[in-house]
């Protein structure tokens, strides 16, 4: 398996995506400070939604979940859709190679991608976004060792969120072997999600809850998509 | 089964949405010798070529390689197995190096013979090249190249010489009669330049309507028809079965 990541990673670059996250991290931190902002200079009633870090890292935490399940479609197009589709396939399967094995190594490598960035993305931020909090806070909060488990919990889930947004489009976009339909499927599909994480302002259990229900959805598309790959006729 | 056959088919059927494409069609190749695939165009080769390569799973009907069921040995076989169906496709950001040494990888094997592959299909200058810059001819060499680079018992080849210059389809002629006599290679190849054909085939098998309408060994050709297997070809078309 760890044979066939390395050889899907000679085939595809990974580069472009590593600087797409690098984009979603800036423009991310910029959308904390501008939630910061409305909290330093807005009237109570304005500020309410951002008036603590918890609240905060919540509404950022639903934009981080929509780019990078957009970010995960993108790259199962790249390794997926386009190696399944035309006389690719006829390259990908000449190989002595299970389909499975082949497919899911491409899964394990979007997976382990979108988790990481999406997990360093957030952690990037947090440091930069702490560090300058407690020199010239501009949020009336104070940083806790329970603020800190809550945001690590739910990084968590929505790198489970995004990777199972990512699965279900490709599912989606695999029947017609179309890169727009994939793309333009995890777009509608996470903005669901993207608004019930915003609940989590009140109920912070809503991500864990959406992360159990991406999981299992992530899963049976991928169980269907790999029951597909190995029934494929080229 | 004779120890002598590499590839048996036997009663193939494919159905694509109800519509018979490949009908009762039976096939056998000896191993060491080189199988002239003729057909007119959507006769059915590619077709069959795909299922023995495991592309397209048959409707019905049975496919035997060195002795064993096909499914059985799916997709481990496919190691003995080099191909070129249709155009060949490269990931063309890579070299023709990186793009032989990804097919060997995927094959695990270690990367050997890539040069000398490249020197057989006349690409040895070409090797760093990135395949997005290669010209049809150069791709369809390449094709060739990754299909023997890894040593396989079989060749499965459909139409392999388009887009050759004329150096090239004689080149290309020399290298699959090499194959077969030093490195003991078995090939199948469909071609509608029936010259060619004559001039490396052992055995030709003539599909019409996706069935096999005749097997027969070149030197049984020349005895039939004298002038040479273009006229043979068509005096079969014409006259069916009875054509002897
Ligand atoms: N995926 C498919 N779906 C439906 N019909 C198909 C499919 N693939 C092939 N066919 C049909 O099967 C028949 C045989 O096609 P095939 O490609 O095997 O012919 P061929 O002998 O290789 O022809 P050519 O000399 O033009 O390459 C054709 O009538 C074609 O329309
Ligand atoms: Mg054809």
């Amino acid at each position: 398996m760890y044979n066939l990541i390395k050889l899907e990673l000679r085939k595809t670059r990974i580069r472009p995506y590593v600087w797409a996250s690098a984009i979603i991290a800036l423009c991310m931190l910029g959308m904390l400070y501008t939630f910061s902002a409305v909290s330093y200079m807005g009237s109570e009633a304005d500020a309410a939604e951002f008036s603590s870090y918890y609240n905060i890292m919540v509404l950022t935490n639903a934009l981080i979940m929509f780019a990078f399940s957009i970010l995960a479609a993108v790259m199962f197009t790249a390794f997926v859709i386009k190696d399944y589709s035309g006389k690719n396939a006829i390259m990908l399967f000449s190989y002595p190679v299970k389909r499975k094995s082949t497919l899911f190594a491409k899964v394990i490598l979007v997976t382990t991608f979108t988790t990481i960035s999406l997990l360093a993305t957030t952690f990037a931020i947090c440091s930069v976004w702490g560090l300058t909090e407690s020199i010239f806070p501009l949020v009336d909060d104070s940083i806790s060792i329970l603020l800190v488990a809550n945001v690590i919990r739910d990084a968590l889930c929505m790198a489970v969120i995004s990777v199972g947004i990512g699965l279900v489009s490709v599912w989606i976009g695999f029947r017609k072997k179309s890169v727009q339909t994939t793309i333009i499927a995890a777009v509608i599909i996470s903005i669901a999600p993207a608004n019930f994480i915003v609940l989590g302002t009140s109920y912070p259990i809503a991500s864990v809850g959406l992360a159990v229900i991406s999981a299992v959805a992530g899963v049976l598309a991928l169980f269907d998509l790999s029951n597909a790959v190995n029934k494929m006729e080229i | 089964m004779n120890s002598n056959i590499l590839v048996q088919a036997k009663d193939l059927v494919k159905t694509f949405h109800g519509r018979e494409v490949i009908s009762h069609c039976d096939m056998c190749v000896k191993k060491g010798t080189i199988y002239g695939f003729l057909g007119e165009n959507g006769a059915g080769k590619t077709t069959v070529l795909k299922m023995l390569m495991g592309l397209l799973t048959p409707t019905s009907g049975k496919i035997e390689i060195g002795g064993g069921d096909l499914r059985e040995s799916y997709p481990s076989i496919l190691k003995k197995i080099g191909s070129i169906i249709e155009t060949p496709i490269f990931y063309e950001h890579l070299t023709a190096t990186e793009n032989l040494a990804l097919h060997l990888s995927y094959m695990q094997l270690p990367k050997r013979n890539i040069e000398e592959s490249l020197q057989l299909v006349g690409l040895h200058q070409a090797g760093q090249q990135p395949v997005s810059e290669f010209s049809l001819g150069m791709k369809q060499r390449l094709g060739i190249a990754r299909s023997i680079v890894h040593c396989p018992t079989l060749l499965l080849l459909d139409e392999p010489i388009n887009g050759l210059d004329p150096m090239g389809i004689r080149q290309m002629r020399e290298l699959f009669l090499t194959l077969v006599k030093e490195k003991n290679m078995t090939i199948i190849i469909s071609s509608h330049i029936l010259s060619e054909i004559e001039q490396m085939a052992d055995t030709i098998g003539v599909i019409t309507n996706g069935r096999i309408k005749k097997e027969v060994t070149i030197s049984e050709v020349k005895a039939k028809t004298p002038t040479g297997l273009e006229d043979y070809f068509f005096n079969l078309m014409k006259a069916g079965e009875q054509y002897v």
